[in-house]
């Protein structure tokens, strides 16, 4: 299995008009297709900073980040995120005025997919995360946490990129849905073959993961792999 | 753009609200900028058609008393007259930046020895009798007393109409305290002629006591044989027969003494009257106040052009039943004979337009000489006028037969054979200011100015007008600003609701993948969407509301306000045409709302957009 992203001495430094912040020194590592990588760390150690980088939301200020062999900063970072790669969210961050459905349809019509086809792989991704159909109407307030963690996983699926990246995807869940999302991570990376990679205070996600990295004042080190 | 509407149909009451905000923000604003501009237009448009004029009254310094003595209730009357220390002229009424459009002028009019017209109370009375005054020589009926009305036969007409030879009428020295006695054998001549004063005495009581039906007439009285003529600067000159001897008995040679002869230079003038023509001379048609108020209009041909004025054009305007009188046509020439100079009356006072002369007696100079024509020119009809009777009481009462010249145009205007000079009055004095100026030429001559002189302001309504104009701009301003306020607060408020508050959105779209651009389409296509059909519905129906209320106003004004050739004296015409009703305030406040309405989402959409996405979905993780 090839790496798909891979960080070679990876720094991020905020500056804003006062000070500078350094987020990330020296971050090198890699992450495959077809594992669970954890992410731990304390809060402000630069766990999100890190998934940003990933998520192409934003450059390294130092170092190098390559995706599938391609610097970050010489690609469209707008087509990486939308065919590549995928975030989910501890508060889940469905648009909440669109419905189950919609929202997964959602990242299908911005690579203009052809609406009957966009709803019927909507209906399958949603199958696959084990939403009932009658939820499909509904809009993200009526359902549980763990069904719109579900949703938003299914949204994941449906930009029909192989990263998918967790920012504390169970903080909000109770331990039943925690179970079930964690199996679902799980099986994505060894079923489908994506890189799943969870920043997370979980315990239970770490060891569910195929690889641990920890994360302290900005620097990453392997605590299990 | 289509998901971005979907959520905002998802909020409905939010969305719904909004667009009926915009519409009522949009709506105030049109109609605000609609009447402002309406009134601003109407107001331009009134600019053009009125006209403020001005005249002057001098006040006088006091009163003074003469006694005249009264044959009928034997005792003196007193008359009261003005005095003034000294007249103003024009002159005195320029000050620094005065606003004179047409500055100030003290008319004199002109009378012209026109014996190869016919006048217009020689038209309306063929076979009148002249008995405004006449010299005639005269016999008592008995030996009498002309202390009150005694029976008198003229028995020669010297100077005026001939068909008085013979009448048999009543005579008293009537202001003469101290008479002589008239007897039936001698023959007496004087100017004889009606005053105001009725038949009295003796031969009142015994027409009372008979039984017929009798009527009671004026009593002829005798007129002083001075000049009228005045100095060149107003004043009297010195003249024995002022308060001299008005009846004379006639003797053999007595038309041989210096009384005789002035009779006879006298009685040349008498018939005078009869073949007059006021001459009014100015620098404006406006300033005349018949035209000015409509009373007096040009129904043929046009008015005397600026150049002209200023050139002293021998041109004139004519009253239309002097040229039908006479045959005259437009274009023809006016010959005119200047005899007589009158400074302290207009035309209308003297002649009057129902054919009424009130003439001058002395027509001759302090020697006795008869008064000759000073000035003579041919003047070119270049309009006719035409007069209503709507007014006959007015001050401002046209003349008869009056014709209107260029003051350039008369050499010796300065006043030669003056007979009658006065102060500014409000029917000699007038000029022009600009429309609205009034408040602004009163407080300036309070500064500059005398209080011995008056204003009287004519505008034709043109300040209430104004002052209803700007009543309404200034609560079209209100509406207008107040739609404003309500629009950039809406604009606010909601983008804050649609834009601001869905940076989550903004958030999560970014993490799928949309660029910063689609982003902002996504955003703001809605909003805009929403502000656009809001301001449009808004400012059509601002628009409909403005035409209609402009329409309400309109339908409720009317003026008169113009004198100008062709057109006749309609006072219930609307003249002020309304001007077509502009769609642009509607187009404008429109593009302006949605252009607020884009610039202020693009503010926040682009504040948004420099969120880090992840660091704001993580936050909100936290909250």
């Amino acid at each position: 299995m090839g790496k798909i992203i891979e960080a070679e001495n990876v720094g991020y430094v905020y500056q804003s008009k006062y000070q500078k912040t350094k987020a990330l020194t020296e971050v090198s590592c890699s992450f495959e297709r077809g594992k669970v990588y954890a992410v731990t760390g304390k809060s402000g150690s630069g766990k999100s900073t890190f998934l940003s980088l990933l998520a192409g939301l934003d450059v390294p200020t130092e170092g190098k980040l390559y995706i599938d062999g391609k610097e970050i900063r010489e690609m469209d970072r707008d087509a990486y995120r939308m065919n590549s790669a995928s975030v989910i969210y501890q508060a889940f961050h469905l648009f909440p005025l669109l419905t189950v459905l919609e929202n997964v349809m959602f990242p299908m019509e911005l690579q203009h997919v052809p609406k009957k086809e966009r709803k019927e792989r909507a209906q399958e991704f949603l199958a696959k995360v084990g939403l009932p159909d009658t939820l499909y109407g509904k809009i993200p307030n009526m359902i549980s946490g763990g069904e719109q963690q579900r949703v938003a996983i299914a949204r994941a699926m449906a930009s029909g990129g192989q990263i998918l990246l967790a920012d504390e995807p169970t903080g909000n869940l109770d331990s039943q849905n925690e179970a079930v999302i964690v199996e679902l991570l799980v099986k994505m990376a060894h079923e489908e073959n994506y890189a799943v990679i969870v920043v997370t205070h979980n315990a239970k996600v770490a060891e569910a993961a195929d690889v641990v990295y920890g994360m302290l004042d900005g620097r990453l080190e392997v605590v299990r792999g | 753009m289509r998901n971005s509407l979907k959520q905002m149909m998802r909020t409905p009451v939010r969305t719904v609200l909004f667009l009926i905000l915009m519409v009522f923000a949009a709506l105030l604003m049109t109609l605000g900028a609609g009447i402002w501009l309406k009134g601003t237009q109407t107001m331009a448009q009134y600019e053009d058609r009125f006209m403020t004029i001005g005249t002057v009254r001098q006040i006088q310094d006091s009163f003074e008393e003469r006694f005249v003595w009264n044959a009928e209730t034997k005792d003196y009357d007193v008359k009261k007259s003005a005095q003034y220390s000294d007249y103003y002229t024009p002159e005195d009424l320029l000050f620094p930046d005065a606003p004179y459009l047409a500055g100030p002028e003290q008319r004199a009019f002109y009378i012209s020895y026109q014996p190869d017209y016919l006048m217009l109370h020689e038209s309306l009375n063929p076979n009148e009798i002249g008995w405004g005054f006449f010299i005639a020589e005269f016999t008592p009926m008995e030996d009498a007393m002309p202390d009150e009305s005694v029976p008198i036969q003229i028995t020669k007409v010297i100077g005026g109409d001939p068909r008085l030879e013979g009448v048999v009428d009543y005579f008293c020295d009537h202001n003469n305290p101290t008479p002589e006695m008239l007897y039936k054998d001698k023959t007496y001549v004087a100017m004889l002629g009606h005053q105001a004063t009725y038949i009295h005495g003796k031969v009142y009581e015994e027409k009372m006591q008979s039984n017929s039906e009798v009527h009671i007439g004026l009593e002829m009285v005798p007129f002083p044989l001075e000049s009228d003529l005045l100095l060149p600067d107003g004043s009297l000159p010195e003249d024995p027969y002022r308060d001299g001897q008005r009846i004379f008995e006639v003797t053999d040679g007595f038309y041989e003494t210096e009384a005789g002869r002035r009779i006879l230079n006298l009685s040349q003038t008498a018939e005078v009257w009869r073949d007059c023509q006021p001459v009014t001379g100015t620098n404006r048609t406006a300033l005349l106040m018949p035209f000015y108020n409509g009373q007096a209009f040009i129904t043929e041909g046009r008015d005397i052009s600026e150049e002209e004025y200023e050139g002293g054009s021998k041109v004139c305007l004519a009253p239309k039943t002097f040229m039908e009188n006479n045959g005259l046509s437009l274009g023809d020439a006016v010959k005119v004979q200047l005899l007589l100079t009158d400074r302290k009356v207009n035309a209308g006072w003297r002649f009057s337009i129902d054919g009424g002369i009130g003439f001058y007696s002395g027509l001759v100079d302090t020697d006795g000489n008869p008064l000759e024509v000073f000035e003579t020119s041919e003047y070119t009809v270049v309009g006719i006028y035409d007069v209503t009777f709507s007014g006959t009481d007015s001050i401002f009462n046209p003349g008869a037969d009056e014709l209107i010249v260029p003051i350039q145009s008369i050499e010796a205007r300065d006043g030669t054979n003056l007979v009658s000079c006065g102060p500014m009055t409000d029917i000699t004095t007038s000029f022009q200011i600009p429309n609205g100026g009034i408040d602004d030429f009163l407080k300036s001559w309070a500064e500059y100015g005398t209080d011995k002189l008056a204003f009287t302001f004519y505008d034709k309504g043109y300040s209430q007008l104004k002052a209803g104009i700007d009543n309404m701009k200034a609560i079209s301003l209100v509406l207008l600003v107040a739609g404003m306020i309500l629009t950039a607060l809406l604009l606010f408020f909601f983008s804050h609701l649609f834009i601001t508050k869905q940076a989550e959105r903004t958030a999560i779209e970014r993490s799928l993948g949309m660029g910063k651009a689609a982003c902002r389409f996504s955003m703001l296509s809605g909003f805009a969407l929403l502000v656009l059909v809001g301001s449009i519905l808004g400012a059509v129906a601002g628009f409909r509301i403005s035409v209609d209320v402009s329409a309400a106003n309109a339908g409720e004004t009317y003026y008169e306000t113009t004198y100008t050739a062709g057109l006749t004296n309609t006072v219930d015409e609307v003249v002020v045409e309304e001007a077509a009703a502009s769609a642009m305030p509607a187009v404008c406040c429109a593009l302006f709302i949605v252009a607020a309405g884009v610039g202020i989402a693009w503010v926040k959409m682009n504040r948004s957009l420099k969120r880090e996405p992840m660091r704001l979905l993580a936050e909100r993780a936290e909250e």
